[in-house]
C-alpha cells in the first residue's frame, strides 16, 4: 500500500523523463510536483540542442575550458537520445537536428573557436571550421560581421512546450504515478525506506513510502535536498528570453556566439527564438529574493540580446518583438550537473544542474538504469555528488 | 547618454473617462501628469474623435454623452497636462531601487521611456469574439469594431450589417448605424423578448437612469420604424460565404442558452456580421507590474482588485474604469475621479482625510452606478450554455494561431496534468500569438472549464508578458544603442485640435 521504489521530486523534463525510464524497467515510480507539470525551466528554456561547447564553458581560459570539455562523451550520449526521442515517445516533440553553428564576429572569438574544436574532437564531437563562401553558402541569413562558425550536424532545437508532457504521458503509460498540484512536505527515513508526506490538492495521499529518492527539481534542488537533511548547493538564476512574430522559413540552424550571449532558432511555426543566458533580476520581498514570483524583465538587456540577433542575421530587424519572458535555471557551483547518489547508503539520488533541457533526457535514462541497476553503461563518475562529501559527511545520517 | 528625463508625478495610461477625470483631479492639485493614450486624440472609445480636420458640430450628440463632452474639452483645455497620444503602452514595471515606476512605450515605432511616481492603469476593455463556424472569415468584426469605423471615420463597414450578440450595447450601434444612412439587416439577441424587457420590472431603475432607458427605447423605435428585423432566442450558428460572409445563419436557443434542435433555424443575407456578446477587462498591463485580479463572470473577467481610492495591490499603481469591471463611461468617469484622489493622498499633496472627504460624493454616486451596471450586467449576461453551443466541435479559438476547439479538447483529454489556462497556452499555443490571448483567453478557458469541470477562476489568466503589443525590433535596438533605454528623454505633444 503506497509502496514505490522511487519517489521522484519535480515534474519538470528530468524528473518526468526519469518516471519514464524507471517505469519501463519496471520500477514503481511516484512522481510529485508542486505546480504544473513543465511549469518552470523545463517549459521556459529556450529548446536548444546544443553539443558544441557553450559560450558560457569556454569564456574563463583554457584550464576551465578543458574540465567542462568533461561534459562532452555526455553530449554525445544525448544526442543519440533526441535523434530517436519522437519515436520512442510516439509523439511530435518539434525536434529538429539541422546542425547548429557557433559564430566568430572578431579574431578573438574565431581562436577560440578553434581551441574549442580541438577539445571536441578529442571527444568524438565532429564540429567543422567554416569560412568565407562556404559560411555563406551554409548559411545564407548570417550578417557581414560574422567571420567564422564551428558547424556540428547534430545540432538542433526541440519545443520545451511539448517534451515533458510527451515523456509524463509515456511514464503514466509504463504505470508510473505523475501527479502534478502534489508536495512532498516532509521526508524521514526509518526502516530503510523513505516516508513522504504530501500535501497539495491532488495528493493522493497524506502518505507514501519509497526505497529511493530521486531530487529532479531543478532550480529548487537544494530545498528539496534539505527535506532529507542533505545539502545540494544549487543556485537559483533568473534569465530571459524573447521570440519574434512568424517569419517566413530562413534560419534552419541553432545559432549560437562563440564570444558573447546569443542563442537563436526558428521555430516550426515561423517564430525566432532568442536568448543566450541574459539575465533578468528576481523580485524582493522583505529584502530577499522572491522565488515565487517571475523574475522582472531587465530592458536593456533585452535591447542588448535583440542586437546580438540582428548581428548575427540582420532579417531580424525586420520582425516585431512578439512576447519576452523570463525563467529560473539551477546552476552547480562548478556547472557541472549533480549526477548520481548524493547518499549512497540512503538511496537519495540527484538529477541536477548543467544543461537541463539537452541533457534531460540523458540525465533521466541513466539515471533510471543507475537506480535499477546500480551501474551506468556511461561513466558519470565526473558528474557524482559525492563530490559534496566534504560537507555531507557531516549531514548523512540527520534524516 | 543624457538623462533629463523628466519624473512625473502620474502616468495616466488611457484617455477615456476614467484617466480624463483622474487628470483633472491631479492637475487641479498642481501635479505633473502625462496621459499616453494609443489613439490620436483623448477620448477614449466611447468619446471617439475624428480627425481634427474632419470635426463637425453634431458629434456624438444625446444626452448620454453631454458630460462626457464638457469633461474632454476641459482637460483638453488644460495648459499644464503632457500629452503622449499614438502612443502604445508595452509596459509598466516597478523602478527598481528607486521610487515609481518605468512606462515602456512605442510612437511611431520609436521607443520610449516614462518615469512617474505614480501610474493609472485604466486601458479600457474589450470585446470577446464569439467562437463558431465561420467567425473568422472577413466580414465578420466585434460590434465596437464597427462602431470605431463610424465615430472616427464615419464609415459604415457593410452593406447590410447584421448584429448577434446579448450585449445592449449592440442596440447604441444599429441605431447609429442607421442614423448614418446604413442598412441593418437585422439584430438577434441570444436571450429571450421577455428576458430583454424584463427591465421593466425594476420600475426603481427606470426613474434612476431614465436616460439610459430612452436611449436605448430611441434605438429600438429607430430600428423599427427602419423596419430593422429583431430576433430573440437566437444565437449564432455559422457564417457562410466564398470569401466572405454572405449569408448568417441562426440557431434558435432556449433560456438556458441550449440549442432548440427541433424549431426550425433562419437564414439571413448579410455582407458584415457584427458581434456583441461581452466585454473583457483590459486588465494585463495591471496584472504585468503585479497587481492581484479577480474572476467576476459578469463583468469582465479578471479584473484588477482596488482599495476605496482605486489603489491596486501594488501601492503607488492605480486602477480605474473597465480595468476594474466593466462598468460603463458614467462609473468610469466617477472611479477615475477616486483615482485621482487616490493618487494626490499617495503623492502627499492631499492627506487622507481631505481625500476621504471629497471622495465621499463621488463613493455614493459610484455606488448607485454599479447597481446599477450589475443589474445591467446580469441582463446582458451571456445564457450558460450559449457560447458551449455555438463553438461546435471545431470552430477556430485562437486565431493568431490558428487552435481549434479540437486541439485544445484533445490537449486537456491527452494530458490530464494540464490544470492551468497557462499550461493549456503552453502546450497548445492559444494565446500565443498577436494578440498575446487578449481575444482567446475566455473562451479557451471556458471549454477548458467545461471539460475539466472545474470553474474558471481556479484556472487562472493567462500570464501578462511584456510586450502588451507587439513591437518592432529596429526601434527596441535603437533605443538600446544610446545606452539609455531607461533614461530617454520624450517627447510630448499637445494633443491636435
Amino acid at each position: 500500500m503506497n509502496r514505490y521504489d522511487v519517489l521522484v521530486i519535480g515534474g519538470g523534463l528530468i524528473g518526468c523523463a526519469s518516471a519514464c525510464y524507471l517505469a519501463r524497467r519496471g520500477l514503481r515510480v511516484f512522481l510529485a510536483e508542486k505546480n504544473d507539470l513543465n511549469s518552470l525551466a523545463s517549459g521556459q528554456n529556450a529548446g536548444s540542442l546544443h553539443f558544441q561547447l557553450e559560450h558560457r564553458l569556454i569564456e574563463h581560459g583554457d584550464a576551465l575550458a578543458a574540465q567542462f570539455a568533461q561534459v562532452l562523451p555526455l553530449n554525445a550520449y544525448a544526442s543519440r537520445l533526441w535523434a530517436g526521442l519522437e519515436e520512442d515517445l510516439g509523439a511530435s516533440l518539434g525536434v529538429r537536428m539541422d546542425g547548429g553553428l557557433m559564430l566568430a564576429a572578431t579574431d578573438e572569438e574565431t581562436e577560440l573557436l578553434h581551441k574549442k574544436q580541438a577539445l571536441e574532437s578529442k571527444s568524438g564531437i565532429d564540429t567543422r571550421m567554416l569560412k568565407g563562401a562556404a559560411l555563406r553558402a551554409c548559411a545564407p541569413y548570417l550578417g557581414e560581421d560574422v567571420r567564422a562558425a564551428s558547424f556540428l550536424a547534430t545540432e538542433g532545437s526541440a519545443n520545451p512546450r511539448l517534451v515533458t508532457l510527451a515523456y509524463a504521458r509515456a511514464a503514466a503509460k509504463a504505470g508510473a504515478g505523475v501527479y502534478a498540484g502534489c508536495e512532498v512536505a516532509a521526508l524521514s527515513r526509518g526502516g530503510g525506506v523513505w516516508r513522504a508526506d504530501l500535501i497539495g490538492a491532488n495528493a493522493p495521499a497524506a502518505r507514501i513510502c519509497a526505497d529511493n529518492v530521486l531530487n529532479a527539481a531543478g532550480a529548487f534542488a537544494g530545498r528539496a535536498a534539505l527535506l532529507a537533511h542533505l545539502h545540494l548547493p544549487v543556485m537559483p538564476v533568473p534569465l530571459m528570453m524573447c521570440v519574434t512574430d512568424r517569419a517566413p522559413p530562413a534560419i534552419p540552424h541553432l545559432v549560437q556566439r562563440a564570444g558573447a550571449r546569443l542563442s537563436m532558432k526558428q521555430a516550426r511555426d515561423g517564430n525566432i527564438i532568442i536568448g543566450g543566458g541574459w539575465p533578468a533580476r528576481f523580485r524582493t520581498a522583505n529584502g530577499t529574493p522572491d522565488f515565487s514570483r517571475r523574475p522582472k524583465l531587465i530592458h536593456s538587456n533585452v535591447a542588448r540580446n535583440l542586437a546580438l540577433a540582428v548581428q548575427a542575421a540582420p532579417l531580424v530587424a525586420q520582425r516585431r518583438l512578439l512576447r519576452c519572458w523570463t525563467g529560473v535555471v539551477g546552476v552547480t557551483p562548478d556547472q557541472l550537473p549533480y549526477l548520481g547518489a548524493v547518499s549512497k547508503s540512503s538511496g537519495f539520488y540527484a538529477a541536477v544542474g548543467g544543461s537541463g533541457f539537452t541533457l534531460g533526457p540523458a540525465y533521466a535514462s541513466l539515471m533510471a538504469e543507475l537506480i535499477a541497476t546500480g551501474e551506468t553503461s556511461l561513466d558519470i563518475s565526473a558528474y557524482d555528488p559525492a563530490r559534496l562529501s566534504s560537507v555531507n559527511g557531516f549531514m548523512e545520517g540527520a534524516a | 547618454m543624457t538623462n533629463e528625463a523628466t519624473t512625473y508625478d502620474a502616468a495616466i495610461v488611457g484617455a477615456g473617462p476614467a484617466g480624463l477625470a483622474a487628470a483633472r483631479e491631479l492637475s487641479s492639485r498642481g501635479a505633473r501628469v502625462v496621459i499616453l493614450d494609443e489613439q490620436a486624440r483623448p477620448g477614449g472609445q466611447i468619446m471617439r474623435q475624428r480627425p481634427a480636420e474632419f470635426a463637425e458640430d453634431g458629434w456624438l450628440s444625446g444626452g448620454l454623452y453631454r458630460k462626457l463632452k464638457a469633461l474632454l474639452r476641459e482637460v483638453e483645455s488644460l495648459r499644464e497636462l503632457d500629452w503622449s497620444m499614438s502612443t502604445t503602452v508595452l509596459g509598466v514595471a516597478d523602478a527598481d531601487g528607486d521610487e515609481g515606476f518605468v512606462l515602456t512605450a512605442v510612437r511611431a515605432d520609436e521607443s520610449l521611456t516614462f518615469r512617474a511616481k505614480t501610474v493609472l492603469c485604466c486601458n479600457g476593455c474589450y470585446e470577446r469574439p464569439a467562437v463558431f463556424p465561420g467567425a473568422v472569415k472577413p466580414g465578420v468584426m466585434g460590434a465596437g469594431a464597427v462602431q470605431t469605423l463610424l465615430k472616427s471615420q464615419k464609415i459604415v463597414a457593410g452593406d447590410a450589417i447584421f448584429f448577434a450578440g446579448a450585449h445592449p450595447f449592440q442596440l447604441l450601434v444599429a441605431a447609429q448605424i442607421a442614423q448614418a444612412g446604413g442598412r441593418i439587416a437585422g439584430v438577434a439577441f441570444a436571450q429571450s423578448r421577455l428576458r430583454v424587457l424584463s427591465i421593466l420590472k425594476e420600475p426603481w431603475l427606470l426613474v434612476s437612469h431614465w436616460r439610459v432607458f430612452a436611449t436605448a427605447f430611441g434605438n429600438l423605435v429607430r430600428l423599427r420604424r427602419a423596419g430593422v428585423p429583431l430576433y430573440f432566442g437566437y444565437a449564432m450558428k455559422e457564417a457562410i460565404g466564398a470569401n466572405r460572409v454572405e449569408t448568417v445563419i441562426l440557431q434558435p436557443v432556449d433560456s438556458g442558452g441550449r440549442a432548440r434542435t427541433r424549431a426550425p433555424t433562419k437564414r439571413v443575407d448579410a455582407d458584415l456580421l457584427a458581434m456583441s456578446y461581452a466585454f473583457e477587462a483590459s486588465s494585463e498591463l495591471a496584472r504585468q507590474v503585479g497587481a492581484q485580479s479577480r474572476w467576476s463572470e459578469l463583468s469582465g473577467g479578471w479584473v484588477a482588485t482596488h482599495s476605496q481610492l482605486m489603489e491596486s495591490s501594488v501601492p503607488g499603481l492605480f486602477v480605474a474604469g473597465e480595468v476594474t469591471g466593466v462598468a460603463g463611461a458614467d462609473a468610469s468617469l466617477v472611479e477615475g475621479c477616486l483615482a485621482g484622489l487616490g493618487m494626490a493622498v499617495a503623492l502627499g499633496s492631499i492627506d487622507a482625510e481631505e481625500a476621504a472627504r471629497c471622495a465621499a460624493p463621488h463613493r455614493r454616486r459610484l455606488r448607485n452606478l454599479l447597481r446599477f451596471a450589475q443589474y445591467l450586467a446580469r441582463l446582458a449576461a451571456v445564457p450558460a450554455q450559449l457560447f458551449e453551443t455555438m463553438a461546435g466541435a471545431s470552430a477556430v479559438v485562437c486565431r493568431c494561431e490558428g487552435v481549434t476547439r479540437a486541439d485544445i479538447a484533445e490537449a486537456l483529454a491527452g494530458n490530464a496534468q494540464i490544470s492551468t489556462a497557462n499550461s493549456l497556452k503552453l502546450f497548445t499555443r492559444a494565446g500565443m500569438g498577436l494578440c498575446q490571448g487578449r481575444l482567446c483567453y475566455a473562451n479557451a478557458a471556458a471549454q477548458m472549464a467545461a471539460q475539466r469541470g472545474a470553474r474558471v477562476e481556479t484556472l487562472g489568466p493567462f500570464q501578462a508578458q511584456w510586450p502588451a503589443r507587439p513591437v518592432s525590433i529596429a526601434s527596441l535596438i535603437a533605443a538600446g544603442d544610446e545606452d539609455c533605454v531607461a533614461s530617454r528623454t520624450t517627447k510630448i505633444r499637445k494633443p491636435c485640435r
